[in-house]
């Protein structure tokens, strides 16, 4: 008898063709960094992979956006219910154990479909002091990251690479050098320049007078950030030049 | 009738019970101890009306040892405070309602504070510097608001609790004659027993640290 | 499967499925549901009003204080106490229904088991319900897990059953009083219809308790001979039944052993009264009886 299950695979076969998410534990936060859909230009631009949960966690999405939208509604709930009962933020942990509890309950019983979402979540507990970067899958799988990617299977080992060698020996990154990676891995997934600001979503959280604070950057904040690193691009385009002369 | 004071420090709260169980005008137990140990740095204690006392104490007790092996910590002592009062406040509009008040006093390893919070039957909450119910806080109050400072001692602490019982044990009709003392710190839980003293022809309190004997009184 | 999706997919799914879920813990392990225990056998019936709990206030009188309709049976002393061999059950046997005795022969101590016993105060009916449940739910614990129940678990299963229907008119005070499998201890609890449950060395329940605690607390000490503490609970109930007038009948006394426990003759306090007071009657020494005699007609 198959141990598969045939609706959950096809939920994970669904995240793996969608686009990057990728998550970075830095030494002063952490950074959620993502890449949008192609999309329609007569669309209104709005926040479409990464979203605040409650005031020191947010999350990064992969795969069906309905499936997506209901998961962040109800993570939002179990943060502020969580709130309301004890009077203390919602630890990471927990709240990404509810989300794969519930994602998992959608793969036991026959007719019902599955979440086809991945998620990163990022958070900040306070009663650690500790930053943390969790996935969890379809299958309500969940594991704790210093860093990581999901989306597109070939576009994840370019990331996953990428993060390896900055991350190599126990290496820990400040948030600057955390986007920095990130932005190189998006020089390596995509021929992107550095006019691409509309095309990808950032987020960074830190901890700002004792509170953490999650800033979710706009189109000019990231254009500065792409201007700030535009060697990357530079100098990947001369060398994909190269490789093609 | 039953007596419940709680006083914090900077870094520690004391919490005082008596020890008396009654039904109608009888006495039935002496050494009843009316406090819950939530985990390892929070405590409870409870009066009320007989069986909601035990029945929501180990309700409370049992679920915030749930927490916390679920989440692999122990619930600070606002969390098990406010987490008891949703649940006393639930049960307060059903059918069944809980009476009983409660002081719930702990130290947060963490932030190396500690904080008293005072829980009425109608789930009324507050954090503050020290507290009682009933009767006790017609007598205790007026002393407390008197002799409380910020920077009190552990030891200045409890002998403000003393100063109390000695004052409910002379003019309250129905003082009691024994109880139980606890300050929660960074260490941990120190348990007191008092120790029934005459002074100048007026009863008073000793509190015997019941691990080590060492007593703390008034003078 | 249909209900699955029902509760899955309706507004219920955050508070049955997803919220804080809560351990039972009121119920101790010992509770309705996983552990095989049942909390009681069946659920009762309630006064088909919107308030039942007022109805029953109202028609049935537990104190004598109030004319109801239904007349409980009730009015008692009680008592119990550990000592070095282990625990004294003492009772009187009077059942009083108004200003009426309804009987001077009541069996106020219930045998739960060879090593369990359990006083009766307050509504007979209740006790006796609530006691024979109790030893049914013990008996099947000691079925299913090879050994007795703790004085303490059966206790706690009582307190558990009878909190659920707290509120209602229930009216009981008992005390649970036994001897725990490889232990050296007697254990004795008072389980009451308040819910209340508490561990001591020494109860004593009814109207005529106060009496009964002043006798008794005047000559406790734990390291009493059999005979001493016999006539020391034999003394408590006799002066009970003197002062209070819904106290009498007979001393019923049961002495719990490591080995279980034994019943003794039931003696008569009118006998006893001569037998410590003959001068009150007049009786002259040389004819008051040595020996008590068991009125004819009285069973153990």
């Amino acid at each position: 008898m198959s141990r598969r299950v045939r609706q959950v695979e096809n939920a994970i076969e669904a995240v793996n063709h969608g686009s990057l998410v990728l998550g970075l534990k830095c030494s002063d936060g952490a950074l959620l960094f993502a890449e949008r859909e192609d999309q329609s230009k007569l669309l209104e631009q709005q926040q479409e992979k990464i979203y605040k949960i409650d005031k020191h966690i947010m999350t990064g999405v992969v795969g069906v956006n309905s499936d997506s939208n209901t998961l962040v509604t109800r993570s939002r709930h179990q943060a502020q219910g969580h709130l309301k009962t004890f009077n203390s933020p919602i630890e990471t942990e927990k709240l990404v154990n509810y989300v794969a509890h519930f994602k998992h309950l959608y793969t036991q019983y026959g007719g019902m479909r599955p979440y086809g979402v991945s998620m990163l979540i990022v958070g900040y507990d306070e009663a650690t002091s500790e930053f943390q970067l969790f996935r969890t899958d379809p299958a309500g799988n969940y594991d704790a990251w210093r860093a990581t990617c999901i989306g597109k299977s070939e576009q994840v080992k370019i990331g996953r690479d990428i993060l390896k060698t900055s991350l190599a020996d126990g290496a820990t990154l400040d948030l600057d050098q955390g986007i920095r990676a990130a932005l190189k891995v998006l020089s390596k997934i995509k021929e992107s320049n550095i006019d691409c600001a509309d095309k990808i979503e950032l987020a960074t959280l830190k901890v700002v007078n004792g509170e953490p604070t999650i800033k979710i950057y706009t189109i000019p904040e990231i254009k500065e950030k792409l201007v700030e690193n535009k060697d990357l691009f530079k100098k990947d385009d001369d060398s994909s030049d190269e490789d093609d002369e | 009738m039953e007596t419940q004071i709680g006083i914090r420090g900077d870094n520690f709260v004391v919490l005082l019970s008596d020890k008396i169980v009654a039904q109608s005008i009888v006495k039935m137990k002496h050494n009843q101890d009316k406090m819950k140990q939530l985990n390892k740095n929070n405590v409870m204690s409870v009066t009320g009306e007989a069986g909601d006392v035990d029945s929501f104490s180990e309700y409370i007790e049992a679920n915030i040892k749930l927490f916390g092996l679920r989440q692999n910590r122990p619930l600070t002592t606002s969390e098990c405070a406010y987490w008891t009062r949703g649940t006393l406040a639930e049960a307060l509009r059903s059918r069944s309602p809980y009476n009983v008040n409660l002081l719930i006093g702990g130290f947060n390893p963490n932030t190396k504070k500690s904080s008293l919070y005072r829980i009425d039957y109608l789930s009324s909450i507050c954090e503050v510097p020290f507290a009682a119910h009933g009767y006790t806080s017609y007598f205790a109050y007026s002393l407390m608001d008197k002799e409380y400072r910020k920077d009190l001692t552990k030891e200045e602490a409890i002998k403000l609790a003393i100063r109390c019982v000695k004052q409910l044990d002379h003019r309250f009709l129905v003082g009691q004659p024994g109880f139980i003392l606890r300050v929660i710190d960074e260490e941990g839980i120190h348990t007191y027993d008092s120790q029934p003293i005459l002074e100048n022809g007026q009863r008073s309190f000793n509190f015997v640290n019941v691990a080590n004997n060492v007593v703390v009184s008034e003078a | 499967m249909n209900d699955f999706k029902q509760q899955f997919l309706g507004d219920t799914l955050t508070k049955t499925l997803f919220s804080e879920t809560e351990a039972s813990a009121t119920t101790n392990g010992l509770g309705s549901t996983g552990s095989g225990f049942e909390t009681t056998a069946h659920k009762f019936a309630l006064a088909p009003l919107q308030k039942p709990v007022e109805f029953a206030k109202t028609h049935i009188d537990n104190t004598s204080e109030t004319q109801a309709r239904i007349q409980a049976a009730h009015g008692t002393t009680t008592l119990a106490f550990k000592f070095q061999h282990g625990v004294i059950v003492c009772t009187d046997s009077r059942a009083t229904m108004g200003n009426v005795i309804a009987s001077q022969t009541v069996k106020k101590v219930i045998e739960i088991n060879e090593f369990l016993l359990g006083t009766m105060a307050g509504g007979a009916a209740d006790c006796s319900f609530w006691e024979r449940e109790l030893g049914r739910q013990c008996k099947l614990y000691a079925l299913r897990n090879k050994k007795r129940i703790t004085v303490a678990g059966a206790s706690k299963i009582l307190r558990n059953m009878v909190l659920n229907y707290k509120g209602m008119g229930l009216s009981m005070g008992t005390m649970i009083c036994g001897w725990d499998e490889d232990t050296t201890d007697p254990a004795l609890f008072y389980v009451d219809s308040d819910g209340q449950r508490l561990e001591n060395h020494l109860f004593s329940v009814g109207s005529g308790s106060t009496f009964a605690y002043s006798v008794l607390d005047a000559g406790y000490h734990y390291n009493m001979e059999v005979e001493e503490a016999k006539e020391l609970a034999r003394r408590a109930i006799y002066h009970a039944t003197y002062r209070d007038a819904f106290s009498g009948g007979y001393v019923r006394m049961y002495h719990i052993k490591q080995d279980g426990w034994v019943a003794f003759d039931l003696q008569d306090v009118g006998e006893l009264d001569i037998h410590y007071y003959p001068e009150r009657k007049g009786v002259p020494d040389n004819q008051v009886q040595e020996e008590i005699i068991r009125p004819a007609g009285v069973s153990v």
